[in-house]
């Protein structure tokens, strides 16, 4: 079973992707900002992919890209927000993530993205 | 909103506030030349100007009383606050679009749901129905096979008995028949003895009828008493024959009746097996209808539940759009209150309490623009205060969607 690690402040969104991505048969860990994401990679947390929101308290998605980029050097990183400055979506590429999605994103097209990145899955 | 505390005021401070320093300073000189020229009329040319200059000084004075804060003209606050005004219709036009972008959002995520949540129901509904035929048809199909287990097991049961009476019947028809072979066996013997007696018989008639020959007419009657011997020992040798022909008879005959004995048997057993073949495959049929039906409702079972899953997911999906909603009427409420902060110091100003804005009503509304995330909140901007709307909501001006702005450049993209 593929792992994947949600990371959004909002709680309706962790509640939504992750039910779709349960139903669709990957086990799924989440956390509330980049901090909390970024000590549960560094206590040894290695998912089969990352899905992080960028604008987030405490660190940001973009900030939680570069360090995660540096414990996990092929892990996908898909960032799925509803920032739409092209500025941001050119640094998050420029930092090593996989693919940038705009919320909303359908529960059925955010499974073939998934099935896209991960190997296997 | 804190501001919305101060709006009350007295009447008395908007005239009051009208007027300035150098307004209270004029009216004072001009008293005191009026005052110079009534007590010191011959004089007044040259002391008027000194009552002049002092009643300058105490208007100047007087005003700075009057006005304590003087933190510009009163010019400059009606402009300020006209400008501000005509700006703040703006502002609210912004407000309105973003607060219409939400509900837009709002609206069509929970009518995506309720659609879907409809979808899901109807395809419970068919799936259940599927189910109870289901069900009802395994309940036939069953109560059908313990017919016919039932029947099989009457067959092999009849079956069982029929060869169980057969199998005794068989014995005592047996024994009988080989009694009686044996008795009609014993016989043969005695025929061969009775054939022996006439062979003797004959003999002694020969003899008989040869000494009567040779006691001439005295042997005449014996001669008659010969011949009817051997008359009778002929007789005797064809009844000695007969009796070995029925004997051979009889004897065939009872091996025909046992042969036929075990040829009914035979058929009796193969009717019955006939019957139990014919049930299973009685049996064989219905599992035929059976297996297609299964895999049609499995198919339509897995097609069923995909579609639900399928709906169940893109709800779930759809719940994003309160984090959407979260977003805009968070920025809508940071929008209100830079507002209320904003119109606290333009009260302040037309109670003279404080100096203009440093920041202009229009220029606030600019600011506004950094703290947007999505391009929803971008083209509700662009539409409100009429600018360029920017691409590629610009296209979709004419359906005024402005859930379908929300994304600026592919939403999904792949580095």
């Amino acid at each position: 079973m593929k792992s994947v690690f949600l990371v959004d402040d909002s709680a309706t969104m962790l509640m939504s992707l992750k039910g779709t991505l349960e139903i669709s048969g990957f086990k799924v860990e989440t956390a509330p900002d980049g901090e909390a994401a970024l000590g549960k990679l560094k206590a040894g947390l290695r998912p089969d992919l990352i899905i992080t929101d960028i604008n987030m308290p405490k660190l940001d998605g973009i900030g939680l890209i570069r360090e995660a980029r540096k414990l996990l050097r092929f892990t996908p990183i898909l960032a799925l927000t509803t920032e739409s400055q092209q500025a941001k979506r050119e640094e998050a590429k420029k930092i090593g993530a996989t693919g940038w999605l705009v919320k909303p994103v359908g529960g059925a097209d955010l499974v073939k993205v998934i099935k896209q990145v991960i190997p296997g899955a | 909103m804190d501001g919305d505390k101060h709006i009350p005021a007295a009447p008395w401070r908007h005239w009051f506030t009208r007027f300035t320093v150098r307004d209270m300073g004029l009216a004072a000189l001009v008293v005191c030349a009026l005052a110079a020229h009534a007590l010191w009329s011959d004089t007044v040319a040259w002391t008027s100007l000194l009552w002049m200059a002092g009643g300058t000084a105490i208007g100047v004075w007087l005003g700075g009383r009057a006005a304590p804060p003087q933190f510009g003209t009163s010019a400059r606050a009606t402009e300020v606050v006209a400008q501000d005004i005509q700006t703040l219709r703006q502002a609210f036009a912004v407000l309105k679009q973003q607060v219409d972008a939400t509900i837009q959002s709002s609206e069509g995520a929970v009518l995506s749901m309720m659609e879907r949540m409809n979808r899901v129901h109807r395809n419970a509904e068919e799936l259940r129905a599927r189910i109870i035929e289901a069900v009802r048809r395994s309940q036939s199909l069953s109560a059908e096979s313990l017919g016919r287990a039932g029947q099989h097991g009457q067959a092999v049961a009849s079956l069982a008995e029929h060869e169980a009476k057969f199998e005794a019947q068989r014995a005592q028809n047996q024994d009988r028949v080989r009694a009686v072979a044996d008795q009609v066996r014993q016989l043969t013997p005695v025929a061969s003895l009775i054939g022996e007696i006439s062979r003797q018989t004959n003999l002694l008639a020969i003899n008989a009828s040869i000494e009567a020959a040779r006691a001439g007419r005295e042997g005449a009657g014996f001669k008659v008493v010969a011949a009817e011997v051997r008359r009778l020992s002929t007789q005797t040798s064809e009844a000695a024959r007969q009796i070995t022909e029925g004997i051979a008879l009889a004897a065939s005959a009872i091996d025909d009746e046992m042969t036929s004995a075990r040829a009914m048997h035979g058929d009796s057993a193969a009717h019955q097996l006939g019957e139990i073949a014919r049930h299973i495959q009685s049996m064989s049929d219905t599992l035929g209808d059976v297996v297609p039906y299964l895999g049609e409702l499995s198919t339509h079972m897995d097609s069923g539940m995909a579609v639900v899953t399928e709906d169940i997911i893109n709800t779930l999906g759809d719940m994003q759009f309160q984090d959407i909603n979260r977003q805009l009427l968070e920025q809508i409420n940071s929008a209100l209150s830079s507002l209320s902060d904003h119109f606290s110091q333009i009260y302040q100003l037309i109670d003279g309490q404080a100096p203009p804005p440093p920041v202009m009503l229009e220029e606030l509304l600019s600011r506004w623009t950094e703290n947007y995330v999505m391009h929803s909140q971008r083209v509700a901007h662009a539409r409100a205060i009429g600018a360029e709307v920017p691409e590629p909501a610009k296209q979709d001006e004419s359906a005024n969607n402005l859930t379908l702005a929300t994304a600026y450049g592919p939403r999904v993209e792949f580095f």
